[in-house]
C-alpha cells in the first residue's frame, strides 16, 4: 500500500488541459506533502490566486461548490499508508491514495470500509471524504461522516491542521472532523485521513427480484422495514424494475435474512433470478456506484423513506422528460435520476421549470432536491434556499479557515 | 442575584415558578456529577417550549450575562456548572416526545426526555435508541447530543452522533435553526454533525430528531474472569482481531470488582480475580451462538480462568449488575472520585493498563478502572479524600500523567465525558495552537459574543489565540 507515485509535480499547458477534462484552470500541482501545499497555498495567497484542491479529478466542480481556479492541486502523490494497525480496525492514509487500491489492500487483511457513495471507483479518499456522500450501505454501517476519525488538511492561509485522530471515540474538542468532511475542499485542502474500518462479513449475497414498478416499490419498502437490516435494498426503475437485495454477515446469517426476504409481503409475487455470491455481489454494488459515470445531468430527491412512492414519482417526472433513468436507495428514502447528453428539445427549454417545481414537491414534504451536476449553460440553482442564520455561520466558517478566499470551492447558499 | 429587568423578563417568558433564584434552591445546580467542580449560578430558568426558550436566552443576552444549557447534570467534565456565574437553562420540563414514527424509524424529541424513556416509548413499535450511556436512566437526549455520549453498547453501534438526523438549535441572540432533518440529504457543511458535542458552546438544542434501530432479535452475554488485567485486555484486542463485532465488550478491574463486591450492589464476580471482561453479542439467532463460542475460547486462550454464559435474561442482568453498578459503589469506598476518560487505541489496551496501574502504584493511590474496553475507552477513576490537600496534589499529577501516557500512545484525552471545565487545561496535550485557534473561531462563528456557556472546553485565549 505504499510507494509515492510516479507523477510529476507540475503540470501545464495541454497535459494540464488533458487531466483537467474541461475544468477551468491553467495548471495541475501534485504537491508531495502537508508542507509543500502549504507554500503552494502560501505563494497562491500572495499572489491573489485562487486554488482548487482535488484528488483524481473525476468530479472536479464539486457537484456545484466548484468557482474556476488558476490552478488545481491534486493529492494524488500523498498516497502511502501512514499507520494502520489491523486489530485496531482503524487506518491513517495519504488523501490521494486510489479508493480501490485501499480496498484491494484491505482486503488481504480481511477488512473493508463499507462506504459506498457515488464515483467510488475512481475516486481517492480524500475527494470521497471532501465529497462526503453516502450510498446504500449507510444504514447499516453509517455515512462517510461516521467512519471519518482523523483529517490533516492546509488551510487558505497555509496553516497545516490536524483534527481528530485515529482513536474510534474522540469528543477532545469540538468535532471539526464532522465540518471539514463534505465540505468539498472549501476550507481545507487535506492532506491525510483516519478511517474507522470493519472486519469484512464472510458471506455477502445479493438477491434480486423483478417486477411492475409499483410492485417493485412495494417489495423495496417491506423489506426495509424487516427487523433484519440488509446492507441495500436499492431499486432500479428500468423495464423491468429491478428490486436489489444485499446482506452481509456469516453464512447462517444471511441464509436466515434470505429466507425473512423471500417472505415479506410482495416479494413472493415479484419473479427472483439467482443470487449473486462473494465477488460478484461486490462488483455489482460496486458497478452501481458508478451509475452516474460520464452523463452530465445528475439530480438527487430526498425524502422520509415512507413518501419513497412520491419522491419515486417526481424524478419519473423529470427523467421522463429528459429521457433519462431512475434509481433509488429504499431506506434512505434517497432517488437519482441521470440523463445522457442533449436532452430532447422541448425538455431542454423547460429544464429551469420542471427542476424547480419538481424541488417544490420534495420540498413540500420536507425532503430536498440537489442538481449534483448539470451544463453550467443550464444555469440550475444547486439547491434550495438556505436560511439566513446557517448562510451566516457557513461565511463565517469560509472565512475561519480561508480568509482571503484562495481555495475555490464554496458552499452552496443559494 | 439577577438584575431585577432581567428576573422580570424571565417571569414573563415562562411564569413564575420556571424561575429559581432561591439561594438553597440553586446549591442543586452548583455542580454535576463531578462534584469537585462547585459553582452557584445566579438563577436557573426552566422553559417548555423553543419559543420560551428563545425568550429566555434574548433577555439573559442583552444583560450580558453568561447562558449555560443544562439536562440531568449528570454529566462527568463539569459541562453544566456556571464558572462564570450566569443563568442557567434547564430542560428538565421539555421532556415530550412529539413524534414516535415507527414508519420511518426516527423520533422527535424534546430535549429533556431521558434517554432510557425513548427506548421504552419505542419497544412496543420493536425499535430502541442505540446510545445508551450507563446513566441512561437519569441523563437527558440535549445532554448526550450536547456531549456526543456512548454507552457500552456503542462498540457495535456507534455514538450518539451516528443518531442525531436533525436538530433545532436557539442561539445566543435568541435565533432558531433547523440543521439537518431525515429525508433531507446533506447539502452544504455539516452543521449538524459539528453541534453534536459541542458541549453548549454553540446554542441550546430545542428539538432532537433521531433515529430508531429494531430491537435485535436475541442476545447473548458472557462473563470471563482473569487474574491478570492485562490478559482482559489482551482479549478485547484479539476478539476484535479475529473479525467479531460484539456489541459491548466491557472490563471491571480488580480494585473495582473488590468495591462492587463489598457494597450492596454485590453481583458474585470472584474478588480474587483482576478482571471480569462483560461480552455481549446482539443480532439474529442464527450464527449468535458460534459468534459467542468463539469469543470464549479467545478469552481461554488468553488464560481467563472461567467464562460463564448467561442462560437466560436473569443471569444476564445479574453478569452486568458489577458494570453498572462500578460506579455507584465506589462512590462508596472513598469521599472522592476522579473520573478518567482516556481513548487509546485498542492494540495498546494491554500495555496502557499496565502503564496506569504502575503510575497509581508510584503514587501511592488506588486506581479502580472499569471502562468500554471494545472501544479503547478507559476509565481510571482515582480515589482519594480532597480535604487531604498533600494527596490532591498527588492525584493531579498522576491524572495528568495517565494522560499523557495515553496521548502518547495514541489516544486522546477524552472520549466520550467531553472536555467541560475538567480538562480544559489539558486541551494543549492532543491540539497545538493552530488547531485551538481554529476551535475558538468555530465557537464564536456560533456565538459572536461569547456568551455560550463560557469557561468551558477551550483554555482561554493567549495573545496569540486572537483572530
Ligand atoms: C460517476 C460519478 C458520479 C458521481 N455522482 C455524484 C453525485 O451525484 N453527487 C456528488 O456530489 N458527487 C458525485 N460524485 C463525486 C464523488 O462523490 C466524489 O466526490 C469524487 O468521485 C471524488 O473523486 P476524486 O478523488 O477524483 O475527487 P475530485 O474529483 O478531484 O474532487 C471532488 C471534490 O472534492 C474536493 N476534493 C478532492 N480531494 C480533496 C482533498 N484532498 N482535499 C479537499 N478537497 C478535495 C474537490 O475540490 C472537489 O470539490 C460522483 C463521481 C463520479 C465519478
Ligand atoms: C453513573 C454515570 C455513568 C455515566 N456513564 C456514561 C457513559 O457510559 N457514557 C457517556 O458518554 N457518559 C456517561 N456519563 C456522563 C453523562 O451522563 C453524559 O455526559 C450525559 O450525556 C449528560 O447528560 P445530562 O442530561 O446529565 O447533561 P448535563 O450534565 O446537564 O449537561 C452536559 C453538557 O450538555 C450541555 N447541555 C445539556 N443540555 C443541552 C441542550 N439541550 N443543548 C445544548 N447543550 C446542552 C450542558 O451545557 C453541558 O455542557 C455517566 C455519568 C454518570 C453519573
Amino acid at each position: 500500500m505504499t510507494g509515492p507515485s510516479t507523477l510529476p509535480h507540475v503540470l501545464t499547458g495541454q497535459e494540464a488541459s488533458d487531466w483537467l477534462g474541461g475544468f477551468p484552470a491553467r495548471e495541475v500541482h501534485f504537491p508531495g506533502g502537508p508542507e509543500e501545499l502549504a507554500e503552494l497555498v502560501g505563494a497562491a495567497r500572495a499572489d491573489g490566486r485562487r486554488l482548487a484542491p482535488a484528488g483524481a479529478g473525476t468530479w472536479l466542480d464539486g457537484g456545484g461548490w466548484g468557482r474556476p481556479a488558476d490552478a488545481v492541486v491534486s493529492m494524488r502523490r500523498m498516497d502511502t499508508t501512514v499507520h494502520y494497525e489491523p486489530a485496531d480496525l482503524t487506518l491513517t492514509v495519504g488523501a490521494g491514495m486510489e479508493w480501490s487500491a485501499l480496498s484491494t489492500a484491505l482486503d488481504a487483511e480481511g477488512q473493508w470500509l463499507p462506504l459506498d457513495p457515488p464515483g467510488v471507483t475512481s475516486a481517492t479518499v480524500g475527494g470521497v471524504v471532501a465529497a462526503g456522500m453516502s450510498g446504500s450501505l449507510r444504514t447499516l454501517y453509517g455515512a462517510v461522516r461516521d467512519n471519518v476519525l482523523g483529517i490533516e488538511g492546509v488551510t487558505g492561509e497555509g496553516r497545516v491542521l490536524r483534527f481528530g485522530g485515529r482513536v474510534v471515540k474522540n469528543v477532545a474538542g469540538y468535532d471539526l472532523v464532522r465540518l471539514l468532511t463534505g465540505s468539498r475542499g472549501s476550507l481545507v485542502a487535506m492532506t491525510a485521513v483516519s478511517l474507522r474500518l470493519y472486519p469484512r462479513p464472510a458471506t455477502d449475497r445479493t438477491l434480486l427480484f423483478s417486477g411492475g414498478v409499483p410492485e417493485v416499490l412495494r417489495g423495496g419498502a417491506a423489506v426495509a422495514r424487516l427487523p433484519v437490516m440488509a446492507a441495500a435494498v436499492d431499486v432500479d426503475l428500468g423495464d423491468p424494475a429491478e428490486l436489489i437485495v444485499r446482506l452481509v454477515g456469516s453464512e447462517v446469517e444471511v441464509s436466515a435474512a434470505a429466507a425473512a426476504v423471500r417472505a415479506a409481503p410482495v416479494t413472493g409475487s415479484l419473479l427472483e433470478s439467482d443470487p449473486v455470491e462473494g465477488g460478484e455481489s461486490r462488483a455489482l454494488h460496486l458497478r452501481r456506484t458508478a451509475w452516474e459515470d460520464g452523463v452530465p445531468w445528475v439530480v438527487r430527491c430526498s425524502a422520509l423513506p415512507e413518501h419513497l412512492e412520491t419522491t419515486v414519482q417526481v424524478a419519473r417526472r423529470i427523467a421522463d422528460a429528459w429521457h433519462g433513468d431512475v434509481t433509488a436507495h429504499v431506506q434512505q428514502g434517497v432517488v437519482r435520476v441521470k440523463a445522457g447528453g442533449t436532452l430532447p428539445a422541448d425538455a431542454a427549454q423547460d429544464t429551469g421549470k420542471l427542476v424547480l417545481e419538481a424541488r417544490a414537491r420534495m420540498e413540500a414534504m420536507e425532503g430536498r432536491l440537489v442538481v449534483a451536476s448539470a451544463p453550467s449553460e443550464a444555469s440550475l440553482a444547486r439547491s434550495g434556499a438556505v436560511s439566513p442564520v446557517v448562510k451566516q455561520v457557513q461565511s463565517r466558517l469560509k472565512r475561519l479557515f480561508d480568509p482571503d478566499g484562495v481555495l475555490a470551492p464554496e458552499a452552496p447558499s443559494s | 442575584m439577577i438584575p431585577d429587568a432581567l428576573h422580570r423578563d424571565l417571569t414573563t417568558a415562562c411564569g413564575p415558578d420556571a424561575v429559581i433564584v432561591d439561594e438553597d434552591r440553586l446549591l442543586v445546580y452548583e455542580s454535576d456529577g463531578l462534584t469537585a467542580h462547585r459553582h452557584r449560578p445566579a438563577a436557573v430558568v426552566l422553559p417548555r417550549t423553543t419559543e420560551e426558550v428563545q425568550a429566555v436566552v434574548r433577555a439573559i443576552s442583552r444583560a450580558g450575562l453568561p447562558i449555560v444549557p443544562r439536562g440531568a447534570g449528570t454529566g462527568l467534565s463539569g459541562g453544566a456548572v456556571a464558572v462564570r456565574g450566569g443563568v442557567i437553562v434547564g430542560t428538565a420540563r421539555m421532556n415530550r416526545i412529539l413524534v414516535l414514527d415507527a414508519v420511518n424509524r426516527r423520533a422527535l424529541l424534546q430535549p429533556g426526555v431521558i434517554n432510557a424513556h425513548l427506548s421504552e416509548a419505542a419497544r412496543p413499535h420493536g425499535l430502541y435508541y442505540a446510545p445508551d450511556p450507563s446513566s441512561q436512566t437519569t441523563c437527558t437526549i440535549g445532554g448526550n447530543v450536547a456531549e456526543n455520549s456512548g454507552g457500552p453498547h456503542c462498540l457495535k453501534y456507534g455514538v450518539t452522533s451516528r443518531y442525531v438526523r436533525g436538530l433545532s438549535v436557539v442561539l445566543s441572540d435568541g435565533s432558531v435553526v433547523s440543521l439537518g432533518g431525515m429525508g433531507r440529504e446533506q447539502d452544504g457543511y455539516d452543521l449538524l454533525g459539528l453541534f453534536v458535542g459541542s458541549e453548549g458552546c454553540f446554542g441550546i438544542a430545542t428539538e432532537v430528531e433521531v433515529e430508531l434501530l429494531p430491537i435485535p432479535e436475541t442476545v447473548r452475554t458472557l462473563l470471563a474472569i482473569f487474574d491478570e488485567l492485562e490478559s482482559a485486555g489482551q482479549a478485547v484486542s484479539d476478539i476484535i482481531g479475529a473479525g467479531l463485532l460484539p456489541a459491548a465488550m466491557e472490563i471491571i478491574d480488580g480494585e473495582t470488582i473488590r468495591a462492587v463486591e463489598d457494597s450492596v450492589f454485590a453481583a458474585g464476580y470472584p474478588t480474587d480475580a483482576e478482571a471480569a471482561l462483560v461480552i455481549e453479542f446482539d443480532g439474529p439467532e442464527a450464527g449468535i451462538d458460534d459468534d459467542a463460542r468463539r469469543a470464549a475460547s479467545l478469552c481461554e486462550e488468553t488464560g481467563a480462568r472461567e467464562v460463564r454464559l448467561a442462560r437466560d435474561e436473569e443471569e444476564r442482568l445479574a453478569l452486568w449488575k458489577g458494570r453498572k453498578k462500578a460506579f455507584g459503589a465506589m462512590g462508596r469506598i472513598a469521599p472522592d472520585l476522579l473520573v478518567q476518560d482516556a481513548t487509546v487505541p485498542r492494540t495498546a489496551l494491554p500495555r496502557i493498563l499496565a502503564g496506569i496501574q504502575t503510575i497509581g502504584r508510584r503514587y501511592g493511590l488506588t486506581v479502580a478502572n472499569v471502562f468500554h474496553a471494545g472501544d479503547g475507552n478507559l476509565h481510571p477513576n482515582i480515589l482519594f479524600d480532597r480535604r487531604d490537600a498533600e494527596e490532591l496534589a498527588r492525584v493531579e499529577r498522576a491524572s495528568k500523567e495517565i494522560m499523557e501516557l495515553c496521548v502518547e500512545a495514541g489516544g486522546t484525552i477524552t472520549g466520550e465525558h467531553g472536555v467541560g471545565l475538567d480538562k480544559r487545561d489539558y486541551m494543549p496535550l492532543v491540539y497545538g495552537p493552530d488547531e485551538l485557534d481554529a476551535l475558538w473561531g468555530v465557537r464564536r462563528s456560533f456565538d459572536p459574543d461569547g456568551l455560550m456557556n463560557p469557561g468551558k472546553v477551550l483554555p482561554d485565549v493567549s495573545t496569540a489565540g486572537t483572530t
